[in-house]
């Protein structure tokens, strides 16, 4: 009886129109008895407050980070704040959202008029900014996770030579470029989807993404730090930002004996030595230089913003609406046979293709805007690091470049002038150079 | 020296209004964000309208298995003695032997309820998110059992990364508060807006839709009802528009695997063109081989 009965049950679905909303082609079952329906779980996610939790975390791990670096100026204690930041916001909280990614949030919000950010998010980005532009790069001393999976396993660093560390650190103004672009355009959030540490912390994630994790990690041992310094998107920021800061690590100061100590402590590079006594130059140099960087940079941007606009069209390959217009067109045109997975999905859904088109040619217009938008930025950073290599600095002592240092704290432990004050003695020059 | 000192102080005072101006858009970012943005964030979760039944929620989550589930929306299942999302279509006898069974994992539970009602629940643990049964269902039956992204396992990336892979563009980003999209509840929505709208056009009652928030009784299952097509049917008929000049040169790469049993339906053709000219420049900046 009941074969039959779904027979016809089954010719009668078979004469239905369309597919897109199945529901109901059975009809519901008329129980004999009171028949209580399986509950369906609906397991909720992690409440709005803990968002908020996070947010408080983040705040707190600012401050104490800025207490330790600044006033505390200990090593020991600065690293067991980089164990708990490693342990709650790579381990506990698995990585999302952290500051790096809400980048992405920001920009997405900016280009998009569906997406509002939320506040937490927003204070997630904004929050290590503002102390970036008080106190240095505290955020990624003892708070961001990223950085501290790398400090855990900072082995034997390598000094990077100072010409090739600038080439490099160009990489992530144009990486920030990049994502920034593709979260304005709403397409793809690059920063996540290449993060090589988030996988780590979960213990779980693509392979290539765990082997690339596990590479950069390895190379951490003997390069301090590779993702902070050659890739992340958010230290290129702080790079800008950093340097403006009111108070930031500073040793010795005056009564530096230039004994080279901390630079021999710091594994990123960031401690720069004195310049030989006779580098003033003449004022023309000056206005040399001035005279450089008013014509290089201008047309840096201009040849990158006319390469950006240029690659507008390879760009928006990434774009899926963008590349689903085109197919539709060229199916519903009879440019192309047959259809793909994307556009079957689409026809499923019965809407018409002017939709998509439309909403297509807004992408078109963004991308371009965008791409030469980026590719005058790209410009700009590859222009001004030329003239960064030309541009020279009088130091009489060793100096921290704010821009550079992630305030971990080691040097701390090696300047004499530190460990003396510590010790509660004033130290001058002669008497700590024996 | 007194150059020196100068030069300083021109420094200074640079980087000291820089600093102010960046602490001041920092501040005013903040204001704006604290006024504007949502106090809500959001989840992620996939419509299940859009839901093609491709495969990729069960290989493309950074999680294995995937957080995408099988969730039963039941009350909107039929509760049929041969189920479409349960039996494999070629199958040589009715019993329940693992060669007659669509799910690849036995998650799928068949409880027999009275002749001739089967209720079907799903064995969460033991579901990979593959959707093979999704797609039986949805092609032969209510369109009951649905993919859900399960936020007791989601780690809420920042971007989803079956988002990033779904070809039917179906996963979108919805406040945590309402963290689910069942097709019961958006059936419901869907009746109440009609009775505000329609103005009194009967409505077959529907069953109660609410599933998650209360287990109901099968309240108005009297109806058997048609097998009614729904206004989410409703192709929306566009305005044929203006004409396009054909794109200068396409690829004829068809991707489309044409799988095994095409449904029933779903070999009408596409919409009839439509396309805007835009869609002619877009081909052609594209170019060959990106389609």
């Amino acid at each position: 009886m009941s074969r039959s009965f779904v027979a016809v049950i089954v010719l009668a679905a078979l004469l239905l129109p369309g597919l897109a909303l199945a529901a109901e082609r059975f009809p519901p079952p008329e129980f004999s008895f009171d028949y209580q329906f399986p509950r369906v779980r609906v397991p909720g996610p992690r409440t709005e407050l803990f968002a908020w939790i996070d947010v408080v975390v983040l705040l707190g791990t600012l401050g104490l980070a800025t207490w330790l670096v600044l006033k505390k100026r200990s090593r020991l204690e600065i690293f067991l704040l980089t164990v708990f930041a490693l342990l709650y916001f790579g381990f506990y909280r698995a990585g999302c959202v952290c500051p790096i990614g809400a980048i992405q949030n920001v920009a997405l919000a900016i280009g998009s008029a569906d997406y509002v950010l939320p506040v937490t998010i927003g204070l997630f980005f904004l929050l290590p900014v503002g102390f970036a532009l008080l106190f240095g790069r505290v955020f990624c001393s003892s708070v961001c996770p990223l950085g501290a999976a790398q400090e855990m396993v900072v082995l034997r660093p390598l000094r990077v030579p100072l010409w090739l560390e600038r080439g490099l650190g160009v990489i992530p103004f144009v990486y920030l470029g990049v994502a920034v672009f593709f979260a304005w355009v709403g397409t793809d959030f690059f920063i996540c989807r290449y993060d090589p540490y988030v996988s780590f912390f979960r213990l779980d994630g693509p392979a290539h993404m765990l082997i690339a994790g596990a590479v950069l990690l390895g190379i951490g041992t003997f390069i301090g730090r590779p993702y902070c310094r050659f890739l992340c998107p958010l230290g290129a920021i702080f790079r800008v930002l950093a340097p403006l800061s009111r108070w930031h690590v500073r040793l010795g100061g005056d009564h530096c004996v230039t004994c080279h100590l901390c630079a021999d402590a710091c594994p990123y590079n960031a401690i720069r030595p004195p310049t030989e006594a006779e580098r003033t130059r003449p004022p023309s140099t000056g206005r040399a230089t001035l005279g450089a960087i008013m014509i290089v940079i201008p047309l840096a941007i201009a040849m990158g913003a006319l390469l950006g606009n240029a690659s507008s069209s390879l760009l928006l390959r990434a774009s899926p609406t963008a590349t689903l217009s085109a197919r539709v067109y060229a199916e519903q045109e009879g440019i192309v046979e047959g259809t793909i997975e994307q556009s079957e999905a689409f026809y499923a859904q019965g809407q018409a293709a002017g939709g998509l088109h439309r909403e297509a040619a807004e992408i078109v217009r963004r991308f371009e805007v965008g791409s030469t938008v980026l590719g005058g930025f790209i410009g700009m950073v590859i222009g001004w690091q030329l003239l960064a290599v030309s541009l020279r600095r009088t130091r009489t002592t060793y100096e921290i470049d704010p821009a550079a240092c992630v305030s971990c704290g080691r040097c701390y432990r090696s300047c004499p002038i530190e460990v003396a004050r510590k010790a509660g003695r004033t130290v001058t020059p002669v008497e700590t150079s024996e | 020296m007194a150059d020196d000192d100068r030069k300083l102080d021109r420094r200074k005072l640079l980087v000291d209004g820089a600093r102010a101006l960046g602490l001041v858009a920092t501040a005013g970012a903040i204001g704006t964000v604290a006024a504007a943005g949502t106090r809500e964030d959001t989840v992620w979760q996939l419509d299940p309208d859009k839901c093609i039944q491709c495969g990729n929620c069960a290989t493309a989550c950074v999680l294995t298995p995937s957080a995408v589930k099988c969730v039963h929306d039941v009350t909107l299942c039929g509760y049929c003695d041969l189920c479409f999302g349960y039996f494999a279509e070629q199958r040589p006898g009715d019993e329940e032997t693992a060669e007659n069974v669509r799910c690849p994992t036995d998650a799928i539970l068949r409880n027999f309820v009275e002749d001739p009602y089967y209720e079907y629940l799903i064995d969460e643990p033991k579901c990979i998110g593959c959707a093979i049964c999704v797609e039986g269902c949805g092609q032969y039956g209510n369109g009951s059992l649905i993919l859900q992204v399960r936020h007791d396992r989601c780690k809420n990336c920042n971007e989803c990364a079956i988002a990033a892979q779904c070809p039917a563009q179906a996963y979108v980003r919805v406040p945590r508060s309402q963290p689910y999209l069942l097709r019961s509840a958006r059936l419901q929505e869907q009746e109440e807006l009609e009775d505000e709208l329609g103005g009194g056009a009967p409505q077959e009652p529907r069953r109660p839709a609410q599933p998650g928030a209360q287990p109901t009784d099968g309240v108005g299952a009297g109806q058997p009802g048609v097998p009614e097509s729904g206004p989410l049917e409703i192709p929306a008929d566009a305005p044929p528009p203006t004409g396009a000049p054909p794109p200068s040169n396409l690829p004829v790469d068809d991707l489309s695997g044409g799988g095994l049993q095409s449904p029933p339906g779903a070999s009408s053709a596409p919409p009839a063109a439509a396309p805007a000219g835009d869609a002619d420049n877009l081909s052609t900046l594209l170019g060959v081989d990106s389609l």
